[in-house]
């Protein structure tokens, strides 16, 4: 969804500066879920327990 | 029924260690790679600041949404093989591989149609970043490829799948490098 967000927001906003931090802004957020949720780096500070 | 006994439990303490230590080992190589990744980016806008060639929007949307895809398929297998079903994991793995070669092709596609040079400066960053990555993508389907007999199998258990979480982990790590790689060359010059 954030995907296409961006795709939409690059397309609709003329203005360099504001579309380079917004896309910014939004490509991190979606680094960021895809860190925890799927690469569960909170698991590094998780106490110890075997699979 | 299992009695716990203190040597026991010390193996038991040992297996947790050593698996902490494996997955700080992985992040450790991720920062390692996040360095080389981040000099690509931060070389495409010191050569070419924020202006780009324009590039084939629909096929970087597509190719962008077919690895996000292949994160969540992949991610399935993972928790799939944590319930113990594996064969759903195969299947899930089996569509990771897929789609990761699609991905590829959707690539290879948009350097065929490229009509920019490699000697131009956006030239030069979009070859270096997307080969790069390619190489990333590619090297994972290799591990992916290589799991799935082992997986097909039954060696991965709930207790025992580290190998499986490490290659997982790294297929989203190349997704990850795609979310931030993905505006920087298509989208942060707008979309006409």
């Amino acid at each position: 969804v954030l995907t296409i967000v961006e795709y939409i927001f690059a397309g609709e906003v003329d203005d360099a500066l504001i579309r380079f931090i917004g896309l910014a802004i939004a490509s991190l957020a979606k680094a960021g879920l895809i860190v925890y949720y799927f690469m569960h780096i909170y698991q590094l500070w998780r106490r110890e327990e075997a699979h | 029924m299992a009695i716990a006994t203190p040597e026991t439990h010390a193996t038991h303490h040992d297996e947790a260690r050593m698996l902490a230590m494996k997955r700080a080992g992985l992040w450790l190589f991720f920062f390692s790679e996040c360095i080389l990744f981040g000099l690509l980016l931060t070389a495409r806008f010191f050569l070419a600041g924020i202006d780009a060639e324009p590039l084939d929007q629909e096929v970087g949307l597509a190719i962008t949404v077919i690895l996000l895809l292949s994160s969540v398929t992949a991610f399935s297998g993972e928790t799939a093989i944590r319930k113990g079903r594996n064969a759903a994991a195969s299947w899930w793995f089996a569509a990771t591989i897929a789609l990761g070669f699609i991905f590829a092709a959707g690539v290879a596609y948009e350097w065929s149609i490229a009509h920019f040079s490699r000697s131009d400066p956006f030239g030069t960053a979009f070859f270096a970043m997307t080969g790069t990555h390619a190489l990333h993508v590619l090297s994972g389907l290799v591990m992916f490829i290589l799991l799935l007999p082992h997986v097909i199998r039954g060696r991965y258990t709930a207790k025992n799948y580290f190998a499986v979480q490490a290659v997982v982990m790294y297929w989203h790590f190349v997704d990850v490098v795609w979310v931030i790689f993905y505006p920087a060359l298509y989208l942060v010059q707008g979309v006409d």
